[in-house]
């Protein structure tokens, strides 16, 4: 059961489109990420989804549905509701959720209080619950501590369980580990899968690193300026990719297993005012034909819900067809 | 490693290297005893976590930062340099290449300028020759010549990149530190820049020392590898093709938090368990899985377990195996 | 920000600078504009209402208001940028010294500001007035020494973060020695902030110019000076309000003018900055 639906969603500032005709379902317990790189937008749109388009950023088209209302017709006040309670966030900077100067105990109580009327022993008490069901060790030492005195990777940890405090049904996470070692972000990441375990919460990930996408998400959403240009399942992605943006931004990334030469993208992407009618990669795909820039790209889905947005993707399958 | 035994020149020798630095709450040693000889045309990675002390190493190499002990020795240069002639000499024998694009170029400054100033204080380089040399800079960093008239504001973060290898590249050093040079650019513009500085390397036989925390991607450029935890060395492998034979506790811990193209399992791994650290134990213990009761009581040293392999973890080599 | 409301910032900017030299023009061609000369005295043409021959009016030694207004705004204007300029040039030296080089030399220079800054500028400059003598020298020196303190302490301030960003690294590896660096590398990425705070003095020191007049200790009667013209005309200020009004008027106008200046400067940089 999906339940949180976006339709053909469009978002602009001014005339520029940053977000263009993006669509997808989220069903219960499972996890979304959306690749791209930055400028594509991403970020726009995991905001869009909670009604906070940054700076002067408007819903031009489309609707996003959650339990049966779209939410970009409620105002502030309806939408104040929803967010934490149904849907929370967490951000890149560890702990830029986090109050500097107050413990973490009472910004759990707080949190908890501005959504459910019960008293503050009770809240702390559901806090401690949560941060054990989390694994932390010590729960009752963090909820006296202070944001400082944790370490980076703690304190992402803290504010991914202060945002499932009030156990949403969506959890939105903008790069949620790129700021932390390397060691630190598996760790981060796999306590989201468990977590998903745990309280079957959907979780939308939005993330530059496709390769941390297709570990933890369910599904994969690529992202290039302000579209989806691919959106299949994690292993459909990593494996068998459609589209060439896709298949270049895994020749970019580095292996440990295999000695491939680095192909990288060539070229500087559109700005958002100089968009093509036609394809929005063609001026850095390597497999684009001449027409690419005028020809307005066909949306392919395959049987079992594969999208791609491409002009030459029959030559492809074709062309691989016939090297096979 | 063996193809290299044919008298290859050191170049960079690094003895016994203590940085300390002083703060509140007193003395915090950034990099702690850490020895390492680069010779001729090597590509040696150095991997660690963000506060292990990588940065402060490379600018201990540079010159930019006083060390309290031990020896740093480049091409004959013993540092800290002291005569001006001696300032030059060391940097025509080395470069940077820096990890905040934004900050490593001068904003007031044209990228002509920005390439020609080591032209200009370190080889007197003047008029038609100089113009001609950042010419051709311009030319193998990928860059179009009108670039030249450029500045910072005006072009994008992997063209800074490039500006920056670019200037490194000017006077033609025998080694560059690279400071996570790409670890601020997005992966396709990241992936073009590792290729420059991989095709600059095979052309002019440099060494490189590439700094980084990202373990394929310095595995991709590097020969040797150097794990760094808090300061210290704690395994040294000769070679990349020993990758999977890291067997420190953190390499391996860093092994498996790569995100692999092709494995799809998710192995969630069992809790971590946090240890309190006794002053005089081993680094990693609070954060080791293998620890064994020695490992809080004394400080493992580099030992040597195979061809040019060398680990700092008691559960290897001596008598504790 | 929306596109409409930059443009109006534009016009704004624009205006302010095409005041600023308007005015600077009239000062300059004092002596062409003035209708009179500011110190023809006439008695039979004392304490006269403003009318077409004397614009301003005419004090009650018969001078011509508006032209004692034009060559005392010339006075103060031209005070003010040299005072400017002495202690721009002073502070930010100093300042990026004792940012770059630290250790004594910080040290000293920081405690010279400290003590500095630890009198009101004011009475700084009445002392030193009062020991060397009355006279636009010395109010110049005295000004320009309490001046350069903010200068320094600024320039300082930015020549401490900007000193650890890698561009400055880059430079030491290009071989630049210090004063290269100094010049070639931080001069450039300080000097428009610097600039903006100088913007903001020139309105503060044209007041503080015409204050020290006021106690005395400036420009000497006859010449025309505003802060002199205010404090004579206080005798008259029922007989001859023009008298007072129209030159504190202008020297209202001109504060305002280089203050907002200052504003608008600084806003730019900051949205220059921001982008």
């Amino acid at each position: 059961m999906s339940i949180l639906e976006v339709c053909d969603l469009s978002i602009g500032y001014g005339k520029q489109r940053i977000v263009r005709n993006v669509s997808f379902t989220l069903k219960k317990g499972e996890i979304l990420a959306i690749v791209g790189e930055s400028g594509s937008g991403k970020s726009t749109l995991l905001r869009a989804l909670i009604g906070k388009t940054p700076g002067g950023g408007q819903v031009n088209k489309g609707e996003i549905i959650y339990e049966n209302q779209d939410l970009t017709s409620l105002n502030q006040t309806q939408l104040r509701k929803i967010r934490g309670k149904s849907i929370a966030m967490i951000f890149q900077s560890p702990g830029g959720t986090l109050n500097p100067v107050r413990k973490i105990g009472s910004q759990f109580i707080e949190a908890i209080r501005t959504h459910i009327e019960i008293t503050k022993a009770e809240a702390y008490h559901k806090a401690l619950e949560i941060l054990t069901k989390l694994h932390f060790k010590n729960a009752t030492q963090i909820m006296e501590a202070y944001p400082f005195q944790l370490s980076g990777g703690m304190k992402q940890r803290v504010a991914i369980a202060l945002a499932l405090a009030l156990e949403p049904d969506i959890l939105l996470a903008d790069e949620p580990t790129s700021a932390l070692d390397a060691t630190v972000q598996k760790k981060v990441i796999d306590e989201m899968l468990e977590l998903r375990k745990h309280f079957n919460t959907a979780i939308i990930i939005v993330t530059h690193n496709i390769c941390l996408a297709s570990y933890i998400a369910d599904k994969v959403g690529v992202m290039y300026l302000g579209q989806f240009l691919e959106f299949g399942t994690a292993e459909e992605i990593l494996l068998s990719p459609q589209h060439p943006y896709t298949r270049a931004l895994l020749d970019s990334v580095p292996d440990l297993s295999q000695k491939k030469t680095l192909t990288g993208i060539e070229g500087q992407r559109y700005g958002f005012h100089e968009l093509p009618s036609g394809c929005s990669f063609s001026n850095r795909c390597k497999e684009g034909g001449v027409s690419c820039k005028d020809l307005v790209p066909p949306k392919t889905v395959s049987d079992h819900g594969h999208v791609c947005i491409c002009n030459q993707l029959m030559n492809h399958r074709q062309d691989r067809n016939a090297k096979k | 490693m063996q193809k290299n035994k044919n008298k290859t020149e050191v170049i960079l020798k690094i003895e016994d290297l203590t940085v300390e630095y002083f703060s509140k709450k007193g003395k915090k040693r950034a990099v702690n005893r850490f020895s390492l000889t680069i010779k001729e045309g090597e590509c040696v990675g150095l991997v660690g976590e963000s506060g292990c002390g990588k940065s402060t190493l490379a600018n201990a190499i540079m010159g930019f930062v006083p060390f309290s002990s031990g020896k740093i020795c480049l091409k004959g240069n013993q540092l800290p340099l002291k005569k001006q002639t001696q300032v030059r000499e060391h940097y025509t024998n080395v470069q940077m290449i820096f990890q905040n694009i934004n900050e490593s170029m001068n904003l007031r400054q044209s990228v002509f300028d920005y390439i020609a100033e080591p032209l200009r204080n370190l080889k007197k380089c003047r008029g038609n020759d100089l113009d001609r040399q950042v010419g051709k800079l311009l030319e193998i960093t990928g860059l179009p010549q009108a670039y030249g008239g450029r500045y910072p504001a005006q072009i994008s973060g992997g063209e800074k990149q490039r500006v920056v290898i670019a200037k490194a590249l000017a006077v033609q050093p025998k080694l560059i530190i690279c400071d996570e040079p790409t670890s601020a650019l997005d992966v396709s513009v990241q992936a073009l820049v590792i290729e420059l500085l991989r095709k600059m390397q095979k052309d002019q036989q440099m060494a490189y020392l590439f700094i980084s925390h990202d373990l394929p991607l310095v595995s991709y450029l590097c020969s040797r590898i150097v794990v760094m935890y808090d300061g210290e060395v704690v395994e040294i492998i000769p070679n990349v093709d020993l990758m999977t034979e890291l067997k420190h506790p953190y390499s391996q811990d860093l092994l498996e938090a790569t995100f692999s193209k092709q494995s799809d399992e998710r192995i969630v791994k069992k809790q971590i368990q946090y240890h309190e650290l006794q002053s005089n134990g081993c680094q990693y213990y609070p954060y080791c899985e293998l620890a064994i009761g020695i490992c809080n009581e004394s400080r493992p040293q580099l030992k040597k377990i195979g061809e040019g392999h060398e680990i700092a973890c008691h559960r290897y080599g001596g008598k504790h195996e | 920000m929306s596109e409409k409301r930059k443009n109006v910032q534009e016009i704004i900017f624009y205006g302010l600078l095409a005041a600023t030299i308007l005015i600077a023009i009239m000062v300059a061609l004092a002596n062409q504009i003035a209708p009179h000369d500011p110190l023809a005295v006439d008695y039979s043409m004392i304490l006269q209402k403003p009318s077409a021959a004397y614009p301003f009016g005419t004090d009650n030694m018969g001078r011509c208001v508006l032209s004692r207004v034009i060559y005392g705004l010339r006075s103060s204007v031209a005070m003010a940028l040299l005072i400017t300029l002495i202690s721009f040039t002073m502070g930010t030296f100093l300042g990026m010294v004792s940012g770059y080089y630290g250790r004594v030399v910080d040290t000293l220079i920081m405690r010279i500001t400290d003590t500095l800054l630890a009198f009101p500028g004011l009475v700084i400059c009445i002392a030193i007035v009062g020991i060397m003598g009355a006279g636009w020298k010395n109010v110049v020196i005295a000004l320009a020494i309490s001046g350069w303190v903010e200068y320094a302490r600024v320039s300082r301030g930015m020549v401490l973060s900007l000193r650890e960003k890698e561009f400055i690294k880059a430079a030491r590896s290009s071989g630049c020695g210090r004063v290269r660096i100094m010049i070639v590398h931080i001069l450039p990425n300080i000097f428009q902030q610097l600039l903006v705070i100088a913007t903001f003095n020139i309105g503060h020191l044209i007041l503080t110019f015409a204050g020290l007049a006021i106690l005395g200790l400036g420009e000497q009667p006859p010449a025309p000076e505003l802060g002199l013209m205010l404090s004579e005309s206080k005798q008259f200020l029922q007989l001859a309000p023009w008298l007072m009004v129209y030159p504190g008027l202008v020297m209202f106008l001109v504060v305002m003018l280089f203050s907002l200046l200052g504003d608008c400067l600084r806003d730019r940089m900051n949205q220059k900055t921001s982008q």
